[in-house]
């Protein structure tokens, strides 16, 4: 049993405490900025902070750490997110891929699981599904994504993607971002061969149907169009022009989606969720 | 204060984040900051040092992928250390009494104070070197997370901890201590049991220090995979630990043996096993409790228990002193190791059953030391009256067994209850050695109807009736354990006969709560006979009753017309040869007519005419030898001054037709033996003893003999006793060997003659429904079937079974199966 009000007045009240300084017993000092924070907090979100806190070392007697190393910027974020459960957002933020590319190397220092998937969902809502912009922000962000390795996995594989997708589409900014970031264009390399052999079956127009491997040829989902009520048929051509019906066992699909039709025929609201969870 | 990143638009760029702004990070550089970081912490330095900067150091080498590097430079780091420094001084510490400890240990030149003092000192540098490196490699662990998480993590490896914790074993417990000498980690467990021997010898040790020692032990493991079973304290501790004290206990537990006495050797054990419980707790590790307390239990008690119990000090003589705490203890030891408690059950067993065969030959060697004088030749003028007293003797012998035997069981009840815990094991025991005493014993049968006789006649005077109920539930006790329980129904019925036909009987309503209590405890047909016997004297009752008012209707009311009290026996039911007593074999009542005088016969014929008006086909057989009769006697001298006096005289039924022969006798007159017998056709023997009661006994001698002598002789003469002088009114005549006593040899083979062959009828009753019941039956499972359905009546005798069935085939109820595999009968119906 839990009661929902009890755990939204602790987060109200983790924000008071946190804007009042109440009862803060440890600082966090980052150049020419602290910010007056609670052990406790520390212990219940970092493994790490917490022997900063409590262990043998200079910093638990001086009740203090200095984490200059990590920018201001980013342990300014950092403790944003444990008193408000979220760091600032895209439209906050000048250089968000930046930003995100560092809470991720953050929440891995210092073993925030939860801040970690945060940010990583946050680069990749940010990259899209659509060919990328180049900006210097992304470029800076990839840069120290590829010097750090490990912890950025994901965002590096949703950022070669989007390379592979611009490459057709936006040519000039392929170039320059594959110029700008020799570590991408290597994995982009590798690869293009794989993303390539789909490209080449889609326009062949087969499909596989996911639900009994059947290969199944695009243009047979005209006839299954036909079947649908004409203005529903319009629109949802409009909307999604690849949509297929497999000949093997009738399971209905969208093409090269990880949608079933079932769910995009449960009306506008349903495809406009599918839309979004397709990047 | 509070400035929160990304809040309101920014002026500029904010430049890049510095850590990892230089991507060649020189290793040894990092490490070197690290290493002289953990020197620092090894040496208690480490409030100065910074976590941040620890922590980003060997987090920067992990995320650069030399991880692996790192791992390896620790784990050298450490290993050095605990080769270059800890172990030294742990080894140091190694002084010669210590060394000492693997020559024979008991025979070191130096004293115990010495090697304790030098043993806890290496205790505690050990402690001491554990305990840091605890503390320092959980600091380590701090500042190395990211490498644990990482690294260790991504190629399995154990954490830097665990490593580290190996390292110790392998570095500073399984190092020699010097050259040529065993490991630490030996040394370390003899010193330890060397202290627990110290401290079971009540040297006060530092318990702490060894627990210390034993927790690093329980959080070390024999090998770098951290097997739970395989935790250093179970491999190499706790098996010497148990080998040693087992060694320990067995020296000890033998030396006390021969030492001290069974008493303190019991309290001494209980307190050893508790010991050993606390001190696991106090000093080693819980877990090893029921294990050292196995090992002291194997040693002090199971395979010393055969010994304890036979000690001078043992079991029997704490039973003989009534020590019943310190059995109390023995059991409490026995009951730890084995529920059965075989050993402790053996021993009482067979103290049991040899203090009943003392009572049992006590009991014997009283009958037999009375009846010796009986039988020498010199005291043969004695013999009436040392039978008499020899019976008598013979009686209380009875009596006096079945008291004893009483008094045993209530011992032994006693103990079982107040040290035994009531344990039912125990219970079963005890009963069974009680009933092998009872029926060990051939005269137990009669000696407990003795028993129950005698406190019917005498024993329950004067007791409230709880009292009465407790002396009724005693004789019920014993008779559970009776296994010859027709036997003891003979005796039972003779000696009730004899009760009630004489009234000796203390309570009619007592003798029928003992019927009732029988029933229940052995079963309606047992009693049925009993209860019969009863009936017929309620019945008699009545026909006196009956009989008067008869004789009042009659309306002849001659006063001078003898009253009439009758029984009327069930032939089956009454044991009346109980009475012929000391009649010989040879001679037969049945067909002797009494010769009543008129007065008497008129009496008799009266009753016939009157029981057989009621009951018609019934044939009374007048037993005279049973009766008695009160008589009015007038003397002519026996007044105070020589006037004559009426007596009222009680005497046998014989005995009035003897005196009423001397009625009619002119004074002076006398009639020889023969005389009287032909005058009466009372049997000899009986006449003889009636004569003896009337001639010769001095207080009721209403007739002379002639000559005179104690015993009656064929030919003596009797004449009416006109001096004859009481100072009672009443007098009673006693009537010899009338009441129950011990039987005679001669008697006892009667009685067992009777009951083997009424048992020969109902081993035949048995076969027979057996049989009739299973058609054809193997020899064996007959037998065995007899036995278990006689088994509540009697044990039967197999040869007797055997001869049985033979007759029963002879007589065509069976026949043998030829073509059987196993010998078999088949029923013939």
């Amino acid at each position: 049993m839990s009661t929902p009000g009890a755990l939204s007045a602790v987060a109200e009240k983790f924000k008071s405490l946190f804007e009042s300084s109440q009862a803060t017993d440890f600082t966090i000092v980052c150049d020419t900025t602290s910010w007056k924070v609670h052990s406790f907090v520390l212990n219940l979100y970092s493994d790490v902070l917490a022997c900063a806190c409590d262990g043998d070392f200079k910093e638990a007697a001086a009740r203090s750490i200095d984490l200059g190393v990590d920018g201001e910027t980013s342990v300014g974020a950092l403790v944003h997110y444990m008193y408000y459960f979220d760091y600032a957002t895209d439209d906050e933020c000048h250089e968000p891929c930046t930003l995100h590319v560092n809470m991720v190397l953050l929440a891995d220092k210092y073993d925030i699981p939860h801040l970690l998937e945060l940010a990583n969902e946050k680069l990749v809502d940010l990259l899209g599904n659509e060919a990328i912009a180049v900006t210097a922000d992304l470029i800076a962000a990839a840069k120290l994504a590829y010097d750090a390795e490990g912890p950025t996995s994901i965002f590096r594989e949703a950022l070669v993607n989007a390379t592979i997708k611009s490459s057709t589409l936006k040519p000039e900014e392929y170039d320059t971002i594959i110029r700008a970031l020799p570590a991408l264009a290597q994995d982009v390399a590798i690869a293009m061969p794989k993303s390539h052999l789909k490209a080449k079956e889609e326009t062949k127009g087969l499909q596989y149907c996911r639900n009994c491997g059947t290969q199944v040829p695009l243009q047979n989902n005209d006839a299954f169009l036909a079947a649908l009520s004409s203005t529903k048929n319009k629109e949802k051509r409009a909307i999604f022009p690849e949509y297929i019906r497999c000949r093997g066992c009738g399971h209905e699909f969208v093409s090269g989606t990880g949608s079933n039709l079932p769910t995009f025929l449960n009306g506008p609201g349903g495809l406009a969720m599918e839309m979004n969870r397709g990047f | 204060m509070a400035s929160l990143a990304g809040r309101g638009p920014r002026a500029k760029i904010r430049p890049p984040r510095r850590g990892l702004a230089n991507n060649d990070i020189d290793f040894n550089d990092t490490w070197g900051v690290l290493e002289k970081a953990f020197l620092e912490i090894h040496t208690k330095n480490a409030s100065a040092l910074s976590f941040e900067e620890l922590y980003r150091n060997a987090y920067k080498i992990v995320l650069k992928k030399k991880g692996d590097e790192l791992y390896k430079r620790v784990a050298d780091f450490e290993e050095r250390w605990l080769a270059e420094n800890v172990h030294k001084r742990v080894v140091n510490l190694l002084t010669p009494p210590l060394m000492m400890l693997d020559s024979t240990s008991g025979r070191s030149l130096t004293t115990t104070a010495e090697k304790k003092d030098s043993g806890e000192k290496f205790l505690r540098e050990l402690r001491g070197a554990w305990e840091d490196h605890q503390v320092c490699m959980s600091m380590l662990t701090d500042v190395l997370m990211y490498m644990d998480r990482v690294y260790c993590q991504d190629s399995r490896q154990p954490s830097i901890f665990a490593k580290s914790m190996g390292l110790f074993r392998d570095q500073i417990l399984r190092k020699p201590a010097r050259t040529e000498m065993p490991i630490l980690l030996d040394i370390l467990t003899r010193i330890i049991l060397d202290q627990i021997r110290m401290d079971r010898d009540g040297e006060t040790i530092q318990t702490h220090l060894i627990k210390a020692n034993i927790s690093m032990l329980e959080g070390l493991y024999d090998s770098d995979q951290e097997v739970e079973d395989e935790k250093l304290y179970l491999t190499a501790f706790e098996t010497e630990f148990l080998a040693t004290s087992a060694d320990f206990y067995r020296t000890e537990g033998e030396r006390m043996l021969r030492e001290s006495d069974a008493g303190t050797y019991c309290t001494h054990a209980k307190r050893r096993i508790d010991e050993e419980g606390d001190r696991c707790r106090s000093t080693l590790s819980e877990s090893t409790a029921p294990k050292i307390q196995r090992v002291v239990e194997d040693e002090l008690i199971r395979h010393k228990m055969k010994g304890l119990i036979e000690m001078d000090s043992g079991v029997e003589y704490m039973v003989d002193n009534d020590k019943l705490q310190e059995l109390g203890f023995v059991f409490d030891l026995e009951a730890r190791v084995d529920v059965k408690k075989t050993e402790l059950t053996r021993a009482i067993q067979k103290i049991v059953m040899e203090m009943g065969a003392n009572i049992t030959n006590a009991a014997v060697a009283a009958s037999a030391t009375s009846a010796a004088p009986g039988t020498t030749e010199e005291q043969a003028e004695d013999k009436a009256k040392t039978g008499a007293a020899k019976v008598n003797q013979v009686t209380v012998a009875a009596l006096k067994w079945s008291e004893d035997i009483l008094a045993l069981k209530d011992r032994f009840d006693n103990i079982w209850r107040q040290a035994f815990q009531s344990d039912q094991m125990l219970q079963i025991a005890l009963n069974r050695s009680m009933a092998d005493t009872i029926n060990s014993f051939s005269r137990s049968s009669e000696y407990i109807s003795l028993f129950i006789d005698d406190n019917m006649k005498k024993g329950i005077r004067n007791k409230t009736d709880a009292e009465v109920d407790s002396t009724l539930e005693k004789a019920i006790i014993l008779l559970r354990y009776l296994q010859d329980k027709d036997l003891f129904e003979t005796y039972y019925k003779k000696h009730l006969c004899k009760r009630l036909l004489l009234n000796k009987s203390q309570s009619i309503s007592v003798e029928k709560q003992m019927i009732s209590k029988m029933k229940i405890e052995l079963g309606n047909s047992f009693t049925l006979k009993l209860e019969a016997m009863f009936k017929d004297m309620t019945l008699s009752e009545e026909l006196t009753n009956g009989y008067k008012s008869y004789v009042n209707k009659l309306g002849d009311a001659d006063r001078t017309r003898v009253d009439l009290g009758i029984n009327v026996l069930t032939s089956m039911t009454w044991p009346l040869e109980a009475f012929r007593g000391g009649a010989t074999a040879d001679e037969d009542q049945g067909n002797l007519q009494i010769i009543f005088p008129a007065s008497i016969d008129r009496v008799k014929t009266g009753f016939t005419r009157f029981y057989n008006e009621k009951h018609s086909g019934r044939k009374l057989t007048w037993q005279t030898n049973m009766g008695d009769a009160d008589i009015k006697a007038t003397f002519a001298k026996a007044g105070k001054d020589g006037k004559p006096r009426t007596h009222d005289i009680n005497c046998s039924t014989y005995a009035m037709l003897i005196l009423l022969l001397f009625n009619d006798l002119p004074a002076g007159a006398s009639l020889a033996f023969e005389e009287i017998q032909a005058a009466t056709n009372i049997p000899p023997s009986d006449l003889a003893r009636n004569l003896q009661s009337l001639a010769v006994a001095p207080k009721t001698r209403f007739l002379v003999k002639e000559p005179m002598s104690r015993e009656i002789n064929p030919g003596d003469r009797f004449s009416y006793n006109e001096n004859f002088k009481s100072q009672f009114v009443k007098i009673k005549v006693g009537v010899v060997s009338a009441g129950n006593k011990v039987e005679g040899d001669r008697e006892r083979k009667e009685t067992e003659k009777k009951n083997n062959d009424s048992r020969g009828y109902v081993i035949e009753a048995c076969v027979v429904r057996i049989m009739k019941q299973r058609k054809v039956l193997a020899h064996t499972a007959l037998l065995n079937e007899t036995i278990t359905q006689l088994s509540a009546q009697f044990k039967p005798d197999v040869n007797m079974i055997k001869k049985k069935i033979e007759s029963l085939i002879e007589r065509e109820y069976l026949e043998r199966v030829d073509e059987a595999a196993v010998p078999s009968y088949r029923y013939l119906a």
